[in-house]
């Protein structure tokens, strides 16, 4: 169905060719995989699929990509919209009505179908997608994962024979992202559909795999059956990594594939060490903090201790509140009731200058913050209204990232880069609180693994630290204590072992597989006999 | 009798009955009939206006009607120079070199011709106001010719732009205090804007890729050969307009614009043939929205027949002061327009909509 066949691509004005004589073949009805770090070209690879690269990127391309008999040479973007549909990676960025049911319609539309036939294809993609409850919603108001299933609905009613899907879980929570899963899964098998996807977080998908295309950093492709590629691969999920640890052939891919094997390994481990929990002081007490937009409470009434050189993480389904208390607790956000004192103050009574110095907040959205030409320039403004030496921040930011070509421009970073930058500002007025919201999207399992170990650093120079995140094996990895919000409320607060073992949504697949004490594969490999 | 079943009123019959309205407020002055013309949009606005989020601004249409009503009789009270001859009262006067006075006596006559003239003007706004109350402008532009659905898809897309750069914005400057950035002055616009236009611009560039994938602007040559047919007759249509408001010679001029009008017509009407886009749920014109936007037309026919049998009723003269007068004939024709209140269908019950004001990331 779609044939890469020797294709070298470079985008203009660059050295180096994002991808490199890639040779690759999905058939129809498969479900492949694009893995790879960071900037390896995933994004580039899939959006060949429909042409927008080269035509929407410039560039030059060479070899042939053929969709379903397409060649992309010779169709424009829109002529492939019957046969390609592509969701970007962020989904409501590419909503073009006002109500659900109008973006369903939108691609049908522009085809030309016959308006009894869209009324009925709009009903069934409703019913598939499980929109119905939501068709006449403005489409501003969906959660994270309803626009996502809406915008893979957007497509599907073109009845599209390949479906190309960039990162469509990376901001989902848990619960949802199984949702979108489920829908796509059930394209494939009941639809017959082909779809290309890319994924980070492969420890969501990579069992529904059926083959795996690997692209590295050079822009190489390796493609194939997914325990073989993942063999070699240079990202891996929990599993892959416990089944690499405990030698095991063929790769598991899934946790119930690891379970089956999992008895042999549990011999070989001794009782996993306990992580050590820190007892500093309390910096920060929230008393029974709520906040209230209109009429619909989003924090109701939320106490939570932080200790100095603590690391907790925030869970929660979309909407349960965790981006709010972080405002809230900031002090830059709305608070409608409670208290908050950091070492004796209120931060929200203080100047944001002054407030920042007490509790730094890196937002959602990075990039927010950041309007300088240049990252040195970023910098020099942050040392600046710190108050500290020059250098400070850039020092920080060379821990988080490595050396850093000063002169690039902040928009030029990719999410992760962006997010240290930010961090490092922040961290250059030396807060006693850092909270984070959701600071892995878009990290590969390296750089998740370095903002990890910084993490911790961090904690360990007595900052306390607490981490909005979906992502379970980053908490597993960093936290060392899980709080649960839901509808506002906090419905769970413990160590991270006793929170996420026993939860069947929060749970590491470590834990799921040896269902003991162990979160990560760092875990197991300390208390691993040697054989 | 059967229930009327609650629907969408096909926007376009909502914007030929407020087109209705608008042409009576624009013949006249009468403060009664425009009063007449305010109430039958506020009726009909109350009646048949519908939950979603478009549809709650009138309120804001009123306030800026008061407003200028406020605005013209101010104006006129203070640079009207005294015209007429019933003073009212006294304003100290001041001279401006070139000519102009301010202040000295003020009359009825003045301060009156300000009510009309504002009146006139809040009533069309109010009218304006009604339409988009009644009417989601997004459907407006769904409707246009099949022709024209390439622009109208812009202009929708452009609509529902709109909102998203006003979260935007506040989202940015909320972060900004997390920087400590709240200087003020120009310098500390940057911390703003920056963010905000690297923002819009990706934004823009995703929606473009986006609209692309899905097939947007698969036009076809013979799509570009009608749309050249029709820009022809547009420029001939500017030319015969701009000759014949020259008023030299009528009939070439005449002419000119006939043709340039027939070439517009076909060359949507080709275009509309071969455009390969279609819609989905299209507004249907029914019977009630024949009665919706002729109600409209009606009222302005009857009183364009009021200024040809009694013209004084539309324009009430001001010297001597007379208290205007209404005719039977303007009061109905004003009065058809309030037909749609009860005659439109209901409008359909909205889904509960959570309304998320401020909403957290």
């Amino acid at each position: 169905m779609i044939s890469f066949d020797r294709v070298t691509f470079a985008y203009p004005n660059t050295h180096r060719p994002a991808v490199v004589d890639v040779d690759l073949h999905v058939g129809e009805g498969q479900l492949a995989l694009v893995v790879g770090p960071t900037g390896a070209g995933k994004s580039t690879l899939l959006k060949m699929v429909n042409g927008l690269v080269p035509r929407f990127t410039g560039g030059t391309l060479s070899g042939r990509v053929v969709v379903g008999g397409r060649d992309i040479a010779d169709h424009s973007v829109g002529e492939m919209a019957d046969l390609v549909g592509y969701v970007p990676q962020d989904p409501a960025s590419g909503f073009v009505a006002d109500t659900v049911e109008e973006e369903l319609a939108f691609t049908m539309e522009q085809l030309g179908l016959d308006p009894g036939v869209m009324r009925k294809r709009v009903e069934e993609v409703l019913d598939l997608m499980g929109l119905a409850a939501l068709r006449s919603r403005r489409l501003s108001d969906l959660s994270g994962g309803e626009a996502q299933r809406v915008a893979i609905g957007a497509v599907l009613t073109a009845h599209p024979e390949v479906m190309v899907l960039d990162e469509p879980t990376s901001a989902l929570d848990p619960a949802a992202a199984e949702e979108v899963l489920a829908s796509i899964t059930r394209l494939v098998h009941d639809v017959g559909t082909t779809v290309l996807m890319a994924e980070h977080r492969l420890e969501r998908v990579v069992q529904y795999a059926d083959q795996v295309v690997h692209i590295d950093r050079t822009g190489r492709v390796e493609a194939g059956e997914p325990a073989v590629v993942m063999e070699r691969s240079t990202v891996a999920p929990p599993v892959v990594r416990l089944g690499r640890l405990a030698g095991w052939s063929p790769l598991p891919l899934s946790v119930r594939e690891a379970r089956r094997r999992a008895p042999s390994l549990m011999e070989r481990l001794k009782a996993p060490i306990a992580r050590a929990a820190s007892h500093g002081e309390v910096v920060m007490e929230a008393r029974d903090v709520s906040v209230i937009y209109g009429d619909s409470p989003a924090v109701r009434g939320v106490g939570l201790r932080l200790a100095a050189g603590e690391v907790v993480a925030l869970m929660g389904r979309n909407g349960a509140g965790k981006s709010s208390l972080l405002w809230a607790l900031q002090g830059a956000g709305k608070r409608s009731g409670g208290r908050v004192s950091v070492a004796g103050v209120d931060p929200a009574t203080l100047e944001p200058d002054e407030a920042r110095r007490f509790v730094a907040l890196v937002p959602h959205e990075p990039s927010d913050l950041l309007f300088m030409e240049s990252v040195g320039d970023e910098c020099r403004r942050a040392d600046a209204a710190n108050g500290s030496p020059p250098g400070t921040c850039g020092a920080w930011l060379e821990r988080l990232l490595g050396r850093i070509d000063p002169d690039l421009h902040p928009a030029d970073l990719s999410e992760g880069e962006k997010l240290a930058l930010v961090l490092a500002i922040q961290l250059g007025a030396r807060p006693k609180v850092v909270l984070l919201d959701e600071p892995t999207r878009g990290m590969d399992y390296a750089a998740k693994q370095h903002l990890s170990d910084l993490i911790r650093e961090i904690a360990g120079q007595g900052t306390a630290v607490m981490i909005a995140t979906h992502d379970v094996e980053f908490a597993a990895e960093t936290a060392h204590r899980v709080v649960v919000m839901a509808d506002g409320e906090i419905v769970a607060d413990d160590r991270t072992a006793a929170v996420v073992v026993s939860s069947p949504v929060f749970a590491p697949q470590v834990a799921k597989v040896l269902a003991g004490d162990w979160l990560t594969v760092d875990d197991v490999a300390a208390s691993l006999e040697p054989a | 009798m059967t229930r009327q079943l609650p629907r969408r009123l096909h926007a376009g019959a909502w914007w030929l009955w407020a087109l209705g309205l608008m042409a009576v407020a624009t013949q006249t002055t009468n403060p009664l009939l425009l009063g007449l013309v305010v109430a039958v949009a506020g009726v009909v606005v109350a009646s048949r206006r519908g939950g979603a989020a478009w549809a709650s601004g009138y309120r804001a249409y009123l306030v800026v009607a008061a407003v200028v009503v406020a605005i013209r009789i101010f104006f006129r009270t203070l640079f009207g120079g005294g015209a007429g001859p019933d003073v009212l009262f006294h304003l100290p006067r001041l001279s401006i070199p070139g000519g102009l006075s301010v202040g000295g006596p003020v009359t009825a006559q003045q301060v009156l011709a300000g009510l009309y003239d504002g009146f006139r003007l809040a009533a069309i706004l109010v009218c304006v106001g009604a339409a988009n109350t009644l009417a989601d402008p997004r459907r407006l532009a769904r409707s246009l010719p099949a022709a024209l659905t390439g622009v109208a898809t812009s202009v929708v897309v452009a609509l529902s732009m709109a909102p998203q750069l006003v979260e935007s914005f506040a989202r940015i400057r909320r972060a900004r205090k997390l920087r400590g950035e709240t200087g003020r002055g120009w310098r500390s616009l940057r911390p703003l804007l920056v963010p905000l236009a690297e923002e819009t611009i990706h934004r823009a560039v995703s929606l473009a890729a986006s609209m692309e994938g899905r097939g947007y602007g698969r036009s076809t040559p013979a799509n570009r050969r009608w749309g050249a047919v029709a820009s022809g007759g547009l420029a001939l249509v500017a030319a015969g307009s701009f000759w014949l408001v020259s008023g030299s010679q009528l009939l070439p001029a005449g002419a000119t614009l006939a043709t340039g009008a027939l070439f517009v017509l076909v060359g949507l009407a080709g275009a509309g043939r071969e455009n390969h886009r279609t819609r989905y749920r299209a507004d249907r014109w029914e019977r009630q929205e024949w009665l919706v936007g002729l109600s409209g037309v009606a009222a302005a026919a009857g009183v364009y027949m009021t200024g040809a049998l009694t013209p004084g009723i539309l324009l009430p003269q001001l010297e001597p002061l007379t208290w205007p007068q209404l005719t039977p004939l303007a009061a109905i024709s004003v009065l058809i327009a309030a037909i749609p209140a009860v005659a439109a269908p209901p409008v359909p019950a909205m889904p509960n909509l959570q309304s998320i004001p401020e909403t957290a990331p």
